[in-house]
């Protein structure tokens, strides 16, 4: 090892920063190395200097103006820990989406509209009483050839005996107008 | 919720007894300021104020930012104190606190690492009638020298030089190994030392 190797250890030497072993052989080294004993004696007076910043001093109105502000702060900090700003943004959230549905509720969407206006766009013609719609004539009557299944299916159509002529069913057709002209409901009843 | 930057835990980090009645009081302190008692916290403050500021201007180099560290070392402490583990000393939570700090603050302000020498103003009005450098002017080309370490040196040798920390606390409070540790140390005494010699060249 040379001087320089020694240098690095001769730096924690000076302070004592050695395990025993080492500081033993950079000791022995020094007794006998001029160069380094020159160098361990500049580093002890540069240790000296960096070791009096320890002794600056601090002028008290800093000490209060730092002490001021600090506890400034920690008013602004308990209000932080009182109220995290997730709170803030949670409840920001909410209030968009509560006022994102009323808006929705009390303005449908066009295409909405548009769905209505189409279905209403060709209501069927007006049905006198008596007379039968076009739904109704396109519409045919089962006659029941026996019973069982095909009977009970009758009765509950009407129950027509066998044989017997099937008769135009009489159909109402109810119009139930809204205030907004575009809707106008149709109503069939047998 | 787990602040990102933040590594505050003492994982590994034993100091030793030596101010026992200090640490009690200290622990007593954060418990009372832990309950509420603003107070207790005022007290805290009051106690370790100027070593938390002297540190961060040693490791800054600049006094404006290291009060504005010292009073983020505060407030993280006031924020975190409840996470304080009572079997370790607070000083070295408060050390660590503060190397951290800094360290943002630098990494935050790009405060320019290393001053090189040419930039360095011989020492010329403070020089005594024999022709030595006062002991003012000392100060100031040491803390040009701290400049001129990387941070980790620079955080190794002031936590042990001038805070007087011992080299296990160190590396307690930096989280590294005793052995990085004093390589830092040692490398940060010799390129001082160096750094002195230039200046002294120049004014001789």
């Amino acid at each position: 090892m040379n001087c320089l190797d020694f240098e690095k250890f001769i730096a924690l030497h000076v302070e004592g920063d050695l395990p025993e072993r080492k500081g033993r052989a950079v000791a022995e080294h020094l007794k006998i190395c001029e160069h380094c004993q020159e160098f361990a004696e500049r580093l002890k007076a540069s240790q000296g200097m960096l070791k009096s910043l320890a002794e600056e001093s601090v002028d008290d109105a800093v000490l209060q103006e730092l002490r001021g502000r600090v506890l400034n702060g920690l008013v602004t900090e308990t209000e932080r820990q009182r109220f995290p700003l997730w709170r803030y943004a949670l409840g920001a959230g909410l209030a968009v989406l509560v006022i994102l549905a009323a808006t929705t509720i009390r303005h449908p969407s066009k295409d909405r509209f548009a769905q209505v206006s189409r279905v209403t766009s060709q209501p069927p013609a007006t049905v006198a009483m008596g007379e039968t719609p076009a739904l109704a004539r396109s519409s045919s009557i089962r006659v029941a050839k026996d019973k069982g299944v095909a009977g009970r299916r009758a009765r509950f159509r009407g129950s027509l005996p066998a044989g017997a002529k099937p008769q135009p069913s009489v159909q109402l057709m109810v119009k139930l107008v809204t205030d907004n002209p575009n809707v106008v409901v149709y109503w069939l009843v047998d | 919720m787990e602040p990102r930057e933040l590594t505050l835990r003492m994982t590994g980090y034993a100091p030793d007894m030596a101010h026992s009645s200090s640490k009690e009081e200290s622990t007593q302190l954060l418990r009372r300021a832990i309950a509420g008692d603003r107070a207790a916290f005022d007290q805290i403050i009051l106690r370790y104020q100027r070593r938390a500021l002297m540190t961060a201007w040693r490791l800054l180099g600049n006094r404006e930012d290291a009060q504005d560290a010292a009073q983020e070392v505060f407030l993280r402490l006031y924020r975190y104190m409840h996470r304080f583990d009572e079997k370790h000393d607070l000083l070295p939570w408060l050390y660590r606190m503060t190397v951290n700090v800094c360290h943002d603050l630098h990494r935050k302000r790009s405060l320019d690492n290393g001053l090189a020498l040419e930039e360095v103003n011989p020492p010329s009005t403070d020089v005594d009638p024999a022709g030595e450098i006062t002991r003012a002017e000392q100060r100031r080309i040491i803390q040009r020298a701290l400049k001129t370490l990387t941070e980790k040196e620079r955080a190794a040798v002031v936590l042990r030089d001038i805070e007087g920390v011992s080299t296990k606390d160190v590396a307690g409070i930096l989280g590294s190994s005793e052995t990085t540790v004093r390589s830092q140390i040692s490398s940060a005494r010799v390129k001082i030392r160096k750094f002195v010699d230039e200046v002294e060249k120049r004014h001789s």
